[in-house]
């Protein structure tokens, strides 16, 4: 548990339900594949740091949202404070496909007045076999919405840590530029703590009750 | 220190009477009620005095030893708490502590009594903020009889604090007490105690606390009141002890005073913490033992911040509803309302003396079968893994300790073939306490996270809201109960393990594992009171459909 961070970031993970956002998430927080999961229920929370350049970590606080529709209103607020998510799909359920144009219009009413750095993941691809959605394809649509795509697998663990460390350096990128900027009430980006820094501390709440023994 | 043990001692012979006051009914039902209430109201005012409870029982000292032995009170005190075993109603202290939230639960037949509370509370703050310590330094008079309704009320031992605040303060010896009692009580501004009062012909220390006692009974509110001042001192000083050894549950406290929502102040303390600990790399193992932190890292408190999402949303459509009804409907809907509110208020948590022991299993069953009566589709998976391993833990601690002693050398040497070699020092114990807490209460906060959000979103939208409310309640109640146990365990191996440390180093420890418990118990709580607007418009719902059908 290592404190010392440059910034936070808040990441949302959404989709549809089953195609397997928790998993992702699992793969990548606790290193493990679980192989039955229950339905998530409204928001699930996780955290992890992650080493972007030697001796730079950012942590990252993931919310897993509930696919299931009857949560929506629920995993909505969450947008407005994320600074970066994974709109995942799965490769062999060509509906989940479809329905990225949906999520990706929710979000944008959802976020306003601030931006979130999508990437798209055609999760499952270990199933290649049951494929329904192409790689070009899916290449194609995130291009359209300027997002960049991966495929991944959770439970084969392919490119679990690459989606999550090339988002997580894409937006450390943004925020290096001041294209993002950490602002007051927004919990998308906040700064972390640089070592050897004196935090002068104000808590000398004059003790003019200190003990008498 | 010895003329102080012995004062110390005869006021614990006090205390039983008083006890049996109040048992035999002496003390009318009002003035019970009262002194139940200010002990409520005294909490919610003061942050500190939930701890204070716990820090006497940790403390506690046996009044015989204390005498023979003064000057080691302090360690007799600590071994004592945790040699004790059996039901007892410490629970009470702990689970009681801060019953009513935030939320503005009245309990009716309360309201009476609560007037004369909030005076109490005010001078006492008044006078307290002008002269500070100084205040207490001309308090003496009424001490003796404020301590032992203390302790009536805390129904358990006293604490080395109160000790310490005799010794600091100058407390007037029993002969001055007494005479100053019995002007009291002949005094004829108190008739009634002069009726019932000191005729008594026992002369000497015994003679001196029936008249005391009497004095107690018939002062009655004053007393009372004075009890909780006695309380509040303690936990001050308690407080200040503690935060020698923990800065930055200082910083905590002092952000408790501030109008914000709890996870928000949990969430300053732990980033002021992370700050701390930043600039101090070297202080591992403090970190390693920070409830703040390690409450985030099991995600407590971002579970926290949802529910309080949740709650707000509900409670501005409860206000809505409400502001669209109007006449009967509205009545009827507020009448409702106001009896989900009551299933609210933990009024069963009083009950807790009268409830045995139950074993140690009890706890998965019992939070399995609670959660099936609420009918939500979530189940207590992590909470009951979370829970089993504490007590696994303590059990393989347990097991290791008889090994200890005399052949701890030999087990050194053959260290290879175990895996944990090495004695497990008083810090590990402490910081795998404190871990624990962190991780049953964020537990326990997810929970009532995911039931707010089954309430309000799930499938099963036809189970009655008062029902779940109940249920919930006694969740809290079952959950504040683990707490508390864990917490007297996991001291219990903390006085064990650290026979040989000294005070200085033990009892911070301990204090912190207390402290810790019923911090984690007023969370567990505080989110409980978060439901309620939730479970409200789910009353609301529920109603709709029925009248549409």
């Amino acid at each position: 548990m290592e404190a010392i961070w440059l910034y936070q970031f808040r990441l949302i993970v959404i989709g549809d339900s089953t195609v397997g956002k928790s998993c992702l998430i699992r793969r990548f927080t606790e290193g493990r594949f679980a192989q039955v999961s229950d339905p998530t229920v409204g928001v699930d929370f996780f955290s992890r740091l992650v080493e972007i350049e030697p001796g730079k970590r950012i942590k990252l606080q993931i919310w897993d949202t509930a696919g299931q529709e009857r949560f929506r209103s629920i995993t909505r607020a969450y947008y407005r404070n994320s600074v970066g998510g994974l709109l995942l799909f799965d490769i062999t359920n060509r509906r989940s496909f479809q329905n990225v144009h949906e999520w990706l219009e929710e979000t944008k009413v959802h976020v306003q007045p601030y931006q979130i750095v999508f990437v798209l993941v055609g999760h499952k691809c270990d199933l290649d076999t049951q494929r329904q959605v192409t790689r070009h394809e899916a290449e194609k649509l995130a291009a359209a919405y300027g997002m960049k795509y991966i495929e991944t697998s959770a439970r084969d663990a392919i490119n679990v840590e690459k989606a999550f460390t090339d988002l997580t350096r894409d937006i450390y990128e943004l925020v290096k530029r001041g294209e993002i900027s950490i602002q007051e009430g927004w919990e998308g980006v906040k700064s972390g703590f640089v070592p050897n820094v004196v935090h002068s501390s104000e808590e000398v709440v004059k003790s003019d009750r200190r003990c008498l023994c | 220190m010895e003329n102080v043990s012995k004062t110390f001692v005869r006021r614990f012979e006090a205390v039983p009477m008083f006890v049996k006051y109040l048992a035999c009914g002496s003390v009318s039902g009002p003035c019970r009620r009262e002194l139940e209430r200010q002990r409520v109201t005294g909490s919610t005012c003061n942050k500190e005095f939930g701890s204070v409870i716990l820090t006497c029982e940790t403390l506690k000292a046996d009044a015989s030893q204390k005498d023979e032995n003064g000057q080691r009170a302090e360690e007799a005190g600590t071994t004592e708490s945790s040699d004790r075993k059996g039901g007892d109603p410490e629970l009470v202290a702990l689970t009681r502590k801060r019953p009513e939230a935030k939320s503005s639960i009245e309990l009716p037949a309360l309201e009476e009594p609560t007037d004369h509370v909030e005076k109490v509370k005010i001078s006492d703050s008044t006078v307290a903020s002008e002269t500070g310590w100084g205040y207490w330094g001309s308090w003496g008079k009424s001490l003796l009889s404020t301590a032992s309704a203390t302790v009536a009320t805390v129904g358990q031992g006293i604490s080395n604090a109160i000790e310490k605040a005799e010794t600091s303060l100058g407390i007037p010896s029993p002969n001055e007490i007494s005479s100053e009692a019995e002007v009291a009580t002949g005094g004829s501004q108190r008739p009634e105690a002069s009726r019932t009062g000191n005729s008594s012909p026992i002369s000497g220390a015994f003679g001196v606390l029936s008249t005391i006692s009497t004095a107690v009974q018939s002062t009655g509110k004053t007393v009372i009141s004075g009890g909780l001042d006695a309380l509040e001192f303690i936990g001050k000083k308690t407080m200040d002890v503690i935060a020698e050894g923990d800065p930055g549950f200082k910083k905590t406290k002092g952000l408790m005073n501030r109008n914000s929502t709890l996870s928000q102040v949990l969430r300053e303390a732990k980033e002021k913490e992370e700050q701390r600990t930043a600039t101090e790399v070297t202080m591992a193992t403090e970190k390693k033992a920070h409830y703040g932190l390690l409450f985030d890292e099991f995600q407590g408190l971002s579970h926290l911040e949802a529910l309080e999402m949740l709650s707000r949303e509900s409670d501005a459509k409860v206000k809505s509803v409400l502001n669209a009804l109007s006449g009967e409907e509205l009545d009827a809907l507020k009448m409702e309302l106001e009896q989900l509110k009551e299933a609210f208020s933990l009024a069963e948590f009083y009950d807790y003396e009268e409830e045995e022991e139950k074993g140690d299993e009890d706890f998965t069953e019992e939070i399995t079968a609670l959660f099936l009566e609420l009918h939500v589709s979530t189940k207590p998976h992590k909470l009951a893994t979370a829970r089993k391993s504490a007590h696994e833990w303590i059990d393989r601690l347990n097991m290791e300790a008889p090994k200890e002693g005399g052949k701890r050398e030999e087990k050194q040497l053959d260290s290879g073939d175990t895996d944990q070699d090495v004695k497990t020092s008083v810090e590990d114990i402490h910081a795998f306490a404190i871990r624990s807490l962190a991780e049953l209460t964020a537990c326990s906060i997810e929970m009532f996270h995911k039931t707010a959000a089954l309430v309000l979103h799930g499938v099963e939208q036809d189970v009655p809201a008062t029902g779940r409310a109940k249920v919930l309640s006694q969740m809290t109640i079952v959950l504040c109960k683990e707490l508390s146990c864990l917490s007297k365990e996991f001291t219990t191996c903390l006085t064990t393990a650290g026979v040989k440390e000294k005070a200085d180093v033990l009892n911070p420890l301990i204090t912190g594992v207390f402290l810790e418990a019923s911090n984690s118990a007023s969370y567990i709580q505080d989110a409980f009171q978060l439901l309620l607007p939730v479970l409200q418009i789910s009353l609301i719902q529920t109603r709709t459909a029925f009248s549409q059908q």
